[in-house]
């Protein structure tokens, strides 16, 4: 039966028991994990010490809470209970034996001595010594451990419990971005079941306090749902992986595109026009990943980078393979298989290219230091065959499939792409079991099995390769990769991973060093992803086109691709006119068709584009770059200043075993002779002056002094060569700063968000009822929670009884907020006066809660 | 939506997008599983909510106030998933009448549960709504599915036994028939005779036309018992709440019922119903007439029917009318006479309305007053004058005190201290 009930209840605690204790392990166990990812990740730090030290700070953290220990009393004990533990903590063996034998005075002096350290390297700012480090990051956790229980076990506040420690989680994570995933996701599960533990206490509180009649077992129950959605959530993003991930959005995407194709070919099937010109749009000074041929004018003679170098160079900014008929694109991102979308390599600075042997040997080394006065979108000017840079870079190349199998032990290291030598390096070196004992092929040693397994999932993550082992009928093993590899010679385009705003930085290029008949001996044998990619021609090109292309060589009798090519650039200097206004082509038309035919009148990427659809259709491999053309040296700049106009595009061409070489088609510039020294784009080379030669005689001086031709030298494989993102150390502090300025928007941007709200809250309400709900809303904060049995006037005693210098105030806010709402022929202006009067002095009188309150 | 679940929104995308632009898998793979948390907490709300229905049954539809009522109230799943709990809020709107409950159903089952309470305050009350309120474990998404019922509760004042007061006679009584033709309707039907152009249709006796095959007419004697005609002081000036410290001093030894009674409102109430019940009791005829803002007035008629349409009006009165009970005295008094005996029960200190009725004394009226002391609820209403007048008033008095209640103060031995009878002046 139900009785009547006391018309004032008591606002809700937390209770200690029940399901409380399961959220006081999960708790500690959270933190434990956190202490444990940070000391696994941080060096001299044992992750066991730091997961016990989190895990007793929480402890810790739940008893005081549990008390009626004033805060601030709580946090001393805290703080100088963390410092003694911490400090313990740093060699807990050492004290022990020193504890034991009663040396005190050497057990002080090396405290007081690390404490000395610790002031001293906080106040100077240096770096922390290892036991300094083990102290402070011991210390952290501990204060972290507290600082989550507190909150959740004194203020209730359970989000902001497990925000800071995931937050933290999070940070230390990033610093290893390569590191897996599971702790962060198995931290997300702790959070949420203690998130479900909270709310079905906070529930079951609610509902006592009312005399809500309720099944013994809700807590539990809702505790193990919440669990188990938690549980099957931490499944789910743990199976959501980084190349599923691609997967998928790739799967979508061809899917996308087969039916759009299937539409376009039913379309052109039916029209009997020839194809338009797809819409690419921008111009090549632009360097984006696409630009149309005579579409707007580059110009500017705002500089866009300074460069110091051993001559004039051409800068090149990226490479386009893809012709639609009225401009190029670059496809290189969707290369090698279809299903994937390639991402870009991730170089640390100084890394260099892994370039193939023959093709080093027939290049120099050539470095140009380029510092940025434009924003350039992460892009990095580059010389000739990009082969490293100063700062981290991120490069998109160029991808071929894979499919080859290599026998262990029977396969030299160096006949095996460098992406797949650590897997074959590791079987090679390994013991396997004996043929017969298993199907496939299985290492004896179970550590050696273990980083088997991890480089093959590597592969599969970050390229996708798949590798199979298998038995070969002599009994050796053999491995089978398929998939794709990056191609590092093929370059389309170099980023900084960090950012390049105003940045100097320095890169190297490979300057080919051939000379023409290396060139004319090099032959048609092409790797079959560059003729995939690089011979592509849209069916907007004419038969005319084709013919004049045809008409040249023959002309000239070039039947090499050098040849050939030498003849369609000299064709082409010397048969048009150039004018750097020259537009693109009538709707419809082929822009290279026009140009060759029609106009006769273009710029560069009218002439580049020209050569490159030419060369092609003769089944040379072609390619355009668009970036800066050379330009004299600035003596008031001290170095080479490009500007906006100095934007250009040129041609590249491909030859087996020397890679791409540059053409210069545009008679404006000065064509590449590879028979000179210093040949290719680093044309005739000038040194630098220094900083101080400014004077006119100097430069003049020096303009005439030639420089020392640079000698090929071997080039060293590299020892890593990672996926972006996945690189240990790659794109590290900076991917962190980044994520941590990111973090900091998105909290900035919450707490923005949540400021508003609570400032407007109570917008467009009656002065009192805003009021009323102001003392509510701080009522709630400080534990004197609103109950719907109260009455205003009930409610603002209740407050007063708990915040007496608020008393009066919480008195005045509630009878205002009554007479506004069930009184007439009353003044709103004097009610709301009272009111404002009334709430100021409430607040007031609750504001000493930091300090000295109980609960 | 909730600010629970916008706030999770905005973390699953902000981790995702994260990841997306720092291309950084953990904070995807934290992105998405805090989608698939929002995704089944959703789902899983909704379901929990879906296919519910609710039922209530009551044992009765009117009581007193101190009776016990008793109902059941059953939910029922359609779902064939388990729903692991539902939160039922009852919003019935009679006081101390809570049937709500957390409850856990199995798969298309029902739950049934009784809830009993004491009906602590007169009026009538809506049975409902109730609220079937459901979330997911993190209290993300909630789902609140409103039931409502058209059943009503009324309760009546409670009724007192009042030993003490003897309802006022006619100055004609001991006669058994005074066959006296009144042009008024009474509760004593004398004859019946033909229609006469002229006689008013509600006198028409339709059982007797029917069988004579004429329209027929009922003649009416005066009743040989005089009408009791209740008048109930609703007026807002009158009604007083106890203070604190006068509830504390209240007699402890008070009836369940009573204790529930806590202002003048209430005895006003309950002291009418039970005047009411004494003169029902002996065949009186009863009237009744309050100044409470829906003007209520009750025709004489001696019937259980009549008993029940006074409580029905006395369930609902409040102290809000705005005329005193002397206006209203003065307003009816040219009702009453030696035939018609008013019954006054008030708590106004107004000492216009007893010099009223000492007039109607005048013409023969012999009125009863109960006199609810509001300096018993409050001393600052000061009732002195109006308990002096009484006192020596030509007409029987009774006064009540909130502190020692109604047994006592209408006691026959207890109360002689404060009631003085009509025929004791004399």
């Amino acid at each position: 039966m139900s009785q009547p009930r006391a018309r004032n209840v008591a606002p809700a605690k937390l209770s200690p028991l029940g399901e409380g204790w399961f959220i006081l392990i999960l708790g500690a166990l959270s933190s434990g994990l956190l202490g444990a990812v940070v000391g696994a990740y941080t060096a001299d730090a044992n992750p066991s010490t730091m997961a016990t030290l989190a895990s007793a700070g929480y402890l810790a953290g739940y008893t005081l809470a549990r008390t009626y220990a004033p805060d601030a009393l709580a946090h001393l004990i805290t703080f100088v209970l963390g410092i003694v533990i911490a400090l313990a903590a740093i060699e807990p063996r050492t004290l022990y034996h020193q504890l034991r034998a009663g040396e005190w005075q050497v057990i002080g002096d090396r405290y007081e001595s690390l404490l000395r350290g610790f002031i001293r390297s906080i106040d100077s700012g240096d770096n922390f010594e290892t036991d300094i480090a083990v102290f402070a990051i011991g210390l952290t956790m501990w204060l972290v451990g507290y600082t989550a229980a507190w909150m959740l076990f004194r203020r209730g506040w359970v989000f902001w419990s497990v925000a800071l420690p995931g937050g933290i989680l999070l940070v230390t994570l990033a610093l290893e971005r390569e590191q897996a995933s599971w702790p962060a996701l198995l931290y997300l599960g702790f959070a949420l079941a203690i998130a479900a533990g909270q709310t079905a206490i906070s529930r079951t509180t609610f509902w006592s306090a009312r005399g809500i009649e309720q099944p013994r077992s809700f807590g539990r129950r809702s505790i193990v749902l919440g669990t188990l959605i938690a549980a099957l959530a931490v499944g789910i993003g743990l199976y959501y992986s980084f190349d599923l991930d691609d997967r998928f959005k790739e799967r979508a995407m061809s899917s996308g595109d087969r039916v759009a194709s299937w539409v376009e070919d039913r379309f052109e099937s039916s029209s009997s026009n020839p194809p338009a010109p797809q819409d690419v749009a921008g111009n090549y000074g632009a360097f984006a990943d696409q630009f149309k041929v005579g579409d707007g004018v580059p110009s500017g003679d705002t500089p866009i980078v300074v460069v110091q170098a051993n001559g004039e160079e051409y800068l090149a900014a990226r490479r386009l393979n893809e012709y639609d008929g009225a401009g190029w694109r670059s496809t290189s991102s969707q290369a090698g298989d279809p299903t994937s979308q390639a991402p870009r390599m991730a170089f640390r600075s100084d890394q260099p290219m892994n370039i193939p042997r023959d093709q080093q040997q027939y290049r120099a080394q050539d470095d140009a230091t380029i510092t940025l006065l434009q924003p350039t979108d992460q892009l990095l000017f580059t010389i000739d065959q990009h082969y490293s840079a100063s700062v981290p870079t991120l490069v998109r190349v160029g991808w071929q499939p894979v499919d080859a199998t290599y026998t262990v032990g029977q396969t030299e290291l160096s006949e095996v792409p460098v992406d797949l030598r650590d897997l074959v390096g590791l079987l090679q070196s390994s013991d396997f079991v004996p043929p017969g004992t298993s199907a496939t092929p299985e290492l004896e040693s179970p550590q050696a099995s273990a980083q088997q397994q991890k480089l093959q999932d590597r592969l599969l993550t970050n390229y996708p390769v798949t590798s199979e082992l298998s038995w070969a009928d002599d009994g050796s093993v053999q491995v089978h990769f398929t998939g794709r590899l990056p191609v590092y010679s093929d370059i389309e385009a170099v980023y900084g991973s960090a950012e390049l705003d105003n940045a100097t930085y320095s890169v190297v290029g490979l300057v080919p060093q051939m000379t023409a008949a290396d060139l004319e001996a090099a032959g048609g044998n092409y790797p079959a992803y560059v003729t995939d990619t690089y011979l592509q021609l849209p069916g907007t090109v004419t038969q005319e086109t084709r013919d004049l292309a045809n008409q040249i060589v023959q002309q000239a009798g070039a039947v090499t691709p050098y040849d050939q090519a030498v003849a369609i650039q000299n064709y082409l200097r010397t048969n048009f006119t150039y004018q750097i206004d020259a537009g693109g082509a009538p709707d419809g038309r082929d822009i290279v068709d026009y140009f060759l035919f029609d106009s006769q009148v273009g710029r560069c990427d009218h002439y580049a584009s020209s050569m490159a659809v030419m060369l092609r259709m003769l089944g040379v491999p072609t390619r355009i770059v668009t970036g800066l053309a050379p330009v004299s040296y600035d003596s008031e700049m001290s170095g080479y200043v490009y500007r906006g106009r100095n934007a250009h595009a040129w041609a590249e061409v491909y030859f087996p075993g020397f890679g791409w070489v540059p053409f210069e088609p545009t008679p404006t510039q000065t064509a590449i002779d590879l028979d000179l020294p210093g040949n290719g784009l680093a044309a005739t080379p000038e040194p630098t002056p220094s900083p101080d030669a400014t004077t006119e005689s100097d430069q003049t001086s020096m303009v005439a002094t030639p420089s020392p031709t640079a000698t090929a030298t071997p080039m060293p494989v590299p020892a890593t060569t990672d996926i972006q993102g996945t690189s240990a150390g790659s794109n590290g502090p900076s991917g962190v700063f980044f994520g941590l300025g990111a973090a900091a928007i998105a909290l900035a941007a919450i707490g923005g968000f949540v400021f508003w709200r609570r400032r407007n809250a109570f917008a467009g309400l009656p002065p009192a009822r805003a009021n009323y709900g102001r003392l509510q809303r701080l009522g709630r904060f400080l534990g004197i929670e609103p109950a719907p049995e109260l009455t205003p006037r009930e409610y603002a005693v209740r407050f007063g009884a708990a915040k007496p210098k608020s008393a009066g105030g919480a008195i005045r806010v509630a009878d205002a907020f009554t007479q506004e709402q069930y009184a007439s022929n009353v003044d709103a202006g004097s009610i709301a006066q009272n009111s404002d009067y009334g709430w100021r002095e409430a607040k007031q009188g609750a504001s000493d809660w930091r300090l000295w309150r109980r609960r | 939506m909730t600010y629970r679940s916008f706030i999770t929104a905005l973390i699953a995308a902000g981790f995702y997008g994260a990841g997306e632009g720092f291309d950084w898998p953990i904070l995807r793979q934290l992105g998405v599983a805090v989608m698939v948390v929002f995704a089944l907490a959703y789902l899983w709300s909704r379901w929990n909510i879906s296919g519910l229905s609710a039922r209530r049954d009551l044992d009765a539809s009117a009581l007193q106030v101190g009776g016990v009522l008793a109902e059941q109230l059953a939910v029922r799943s359609k779902s064939f998933l388990p729903k692991p709990w539902i939160e039922v809020r009852d919003r019935c709107a009679m006081p101390a009448h809570d049937a709500s409950r957390v409850i856990s159903i199995g798969s298309r089952a029902t739950v049934h549960w009784e809830t009993q309470s004491v009906a602590v305050k007169r009026g009538v009350f809506r049975m409902g709504p109730v609220f079937l309120r459901t979330s997911d474990p993190f209290a993300i998404f909630t789902h609140t599915r409103r039931v409502d019922f058209d059943d009503e509760v009324t309760v009546f004042p409670p009724v007192f036994d009042l030993k003490n007061v003897q309802l006022p006679g006619a100055q004609s009584s001991g006669g058994p028939h005074i066959e006296r033709r009144t042009p008024f309707t009474t509760a004593a039907v004398s004859s019946i005779r033909d229609y006469a152009a002229g006689d008013p249709f509600n006198r028409i006796s339709w059982t007797s036309s029917a069988r004579t095959g004429r329209l027929m007419v009922k003649e009416f004697d005066l009743d040989p018992t005089a009408e009791v005609w209740v008048l109930a002081d609703f007026s807002a000036t009158q009604a007083v709440r106890p203070l604190p410290e006068t509830e504390r001093s209240r007699n402890p030894g008070l009836t369940f019922a009573e204790a529930w009674l806590d202002s003048s409102e209430d005895f006003v109430a309950a002291l009418a119903a039970s005047i009411s019940r004494k003169a029902v009791d002996a065949n009186r005829a009863l009237g009744f007439i309050s100044n409470a803002s829906n003007r209520d007035f009750r025709a004489a008629e001696s019937s259980e029917r009549q008993y029940l349409r006074v409580l029905s009006a006395l369930a609902v009165a409040t102290s809000d009318g705005s005329e005193p009970i002397d206006s209203l005295l003065n307003r009816e008094m040219r009702r009453f006479d030696r035939y018609r005996s008013p019954v006054v029960v008030t708590a106004s200190t107004d000492i216009d309305w007893v010099e009223t009725l000492e007039h109607a004394t005048f013409r023969g009226v012999r009125p009863t007053v109960i006199y609810v002391d509001p300096q018993s609820f409050d001393p600052a209403r000061n009732s002195v004058a109006v308990r002096d007048r009484l006192a020596v008033a030509p007409f029987e008095v009774h006064i009540l005190d909130y502190r020692i209640g109604i047994e006592a103060s209408f006691d026959e031995l207890a109360g002689a201290a404060t009631t003085r009878s009509w025929f004791d002046v004399n």
